[in-house]
């Protein structure tokens, strides 16, 4: 069972491999992982053989993997610690954005050990069977039986929000910041290859509207959120708009990205810096973070409409993102940076930039009313009327938004 | 358990399908095909091909989020050894043959395939034969 245990080993190497080498992969993997996929290989080898001698039948060996095949599945569709536990245990990415290695608090060495001490445990019942030595037995047991002990007590007792206090220290240690034409961008280590990718989202807003008077530089800044104490959801670290960088606008981007026409999660994370940096734009400001943690910044009126077109009419990115999120709702509502505050464009905005964007030929209307829309008394419907947008429904009932 | 079997005058093999059960078939099929080359071969030439082309689905990918654990083909692979060392360790072990005394005694143990009488050796030998017949 060495041998499927190695070429297990070598796939997910390789898989991993291949995907390094793309130019916009981010962040690297933990190796001890590696060995952990080589572990539960062995043990489920071991477990096959001593199924088959303590059953002596096949119908023992089959009952005991369906065992494992459910305890396998109660441990990926579980966020507890008792997930470790079992054979494999994945971090929901729902849960957990991707994250630089220094701050990533899977118990990765603690799962080995367990694993492994599992396995040897049960091949120390296997060998006591055929009349082993009972001192190297007893050896082997209580070895067995210690590790598998402090590698549970590391799993279990593993607290929910390590991981919250090592991304905050990594977000400032980490950051590494670079110009790149009329923006500058911070990202953490080993996500230096998304920078590209933000950088053509913000040259293509800032090529989008009429030209205007010297700007404050549009810094964006990549973070991590930072979980509650109580579980409850994420808040945007204290003091992420601090002008560490030649007092810009800082706007804040997630480590979640997602490709053009993929039907993902991670899109929402797209819009979000599209639209926080439209929301730079046409406001003059960073989105005014609620101290408390969590809320909802709504963007409405002909601002609303203008910073919603700059995030979906000049990308590719953006159009793609916006056609995800609004296929299930027609509430465009995005996540900044993975927090509990939301950036949420009002139900007649969204209308009105969704015809612009079947028109197609939207760019100039928007250009020559572009002082119209960025005027704070703009209504929606006076935008559409700009616009030539024939007219937009009332606001739905019950909706307290952008009223 | 452990069966004497008189291999010159015992008819030994029942021919699986007939009077044997499907269940001993099946598991004798199964730990054939899972132990030829060729099948070995083939799943793991078939999951080099996903390792590969399954890398380039996500045109960001994160790798710290590339956990083995979430990717369904190393879980085959995993449940596959499951099973080989199962199947392996269930089949009929058989010595030596024991000569001398005009008999060729084949001693067949280890698992209830061998009490089930639903083994079969190689003609003249104690090896097991990997296909339905007779002595």
């Amino acid at each position: 069972m060495l041998a499927p245990a190695g070429i297990v080993c070598a796939l997910a190497f390789l898989r991993v491999f291949v995907a390094a080498q793309r130019d916009s992969a981010v962040g690297a993997p933990l190796p001890v992982e590696f060995l952990v996929i080589a572990a539960a290989t062995v043990l489920a080898g071991v477990t096959g053989v001593t199924a088959a001698h303590v059953g002596r039948s096949l119908s023992p060996g089959v009952l005991v993997f369906v065992g494992l095949a459910i305890a396998c599945v109660a441990g990926v569709v579980t966020q507890r610690p008792w997930r470790w536990l079992t054979l494999i245990a994945p971090e929901s990415s729902f849960v957990v954005p991707p994250a630089p290695s220094s701050a990533i608090a899977r118990p990765a060495v603690a799962h080995l050990v367990w694993l492994l001490s599992l396995a040897v445990g049960l091949a120390v019942i296997l060998l006591a069977a055929v009349g082993a030595r009972r001192s190297l037995c007893v050896l082997l047991a209580v070895g067995c039986c210690l590790a598998a002990v402090w590698s549970a007590r590391v799993q279990l007792t593993r607290p929910a929000t390590m991981a919250t206090r090592q991304w905050a220290s990594v977000d400032d240690a980490a950051s590494r910041c670079r110009s790149v034409r009329a923006a500058t961008y911070c990202a953490l280590d080993k996500f230096g290859a998304r920078i590209p990718v933000w950088a053509a989202v913000v040259d293509k807003q800032l090529a989008a509207i009429p030209p205007t008077p010297p700007r404050a530089t549009i810094v964006v800044r990549q973070h991590l959120p930072q979980q509650d104490l109580d579980g409850s959801g994420y808040r945007i670290p204290a003091g992420w708009s601090r002008p560490d960088t030649g007092g810009g606008v800082p706007v804040l981007v997630s480590t979640r990205w997602a490709a053009p026409g993929t039907d993902s999660f991670d899109q929402t994370q797209v819009l979000s810096l599209a639209l926080s940096v439209a929301y730079s734009i046409v406001y003059g400001q960073t989105p005014p973070i609620p101290p408390e943690g969590g809320g909802t910044i709504e963007l409405c009126g002909g601002r609303g409409v203008a910073a919603l077109w700059l995030a979906a009419a000049t990308t590719e990115e953006g159009r793609s993102a916006l056609d995800v999120i609004s296929r299930p709702s027609s509430l465009t509502t995005v996540p900044i940076a993975d927090s509990a505050v939301s950036l949420t464009v009002g139900h007649r905005e969204g209308e009105v930039v969704q015809r612009l964007l079947l028109d197609g030929g939207s760019a100039e209307a928007v250009q020559r009313n572009w002082t119209t829309l960025l005027d704070d008394q703009t209504s929606v419907e006076r935008a559409a009327q700009a616009l030539g947008v024939a007219s937009v429904g009332p606001p739905p009932e019950g909706s307290g938004l952008c009223q | 358990m452990t069966t004497d079997i008189d291999a010159r005058t015992t008819t030994l093999a029942v021919r699986a399908g007939r009077s044997g059960s499907m269940g001993a078939w099946t598991r004798h099929s199964a730990w054939l095909m899972m132990r030829h080359p060729a099948f070995l071969l083939g799943t793991v030439a078939l999951l080099t091909v996903w390792a590969v082309t399954a890398a380039g689905d996500d045109a960001y990918p994160s790798l710290t989020q590339m956990s083995w654990a979430v990717q369904l083909p190393l879980l085959i692979l995993v449940g596959a050894t499951y099973f080989s060392a199962l199947l392996t360790a269930l089949a009929p072990t058989a010595s030596q043959p024991a000569t001398g005394s005009g008999l060729t005694r084949c001693r067949i143990g280890g698992s209830s395939w061998a009490s089930s009488s639903q083994c079969w050796l190689r003609p003249g030998s104690c090896a097991p034969w990997p296909s339905s017949g007779s002595l």
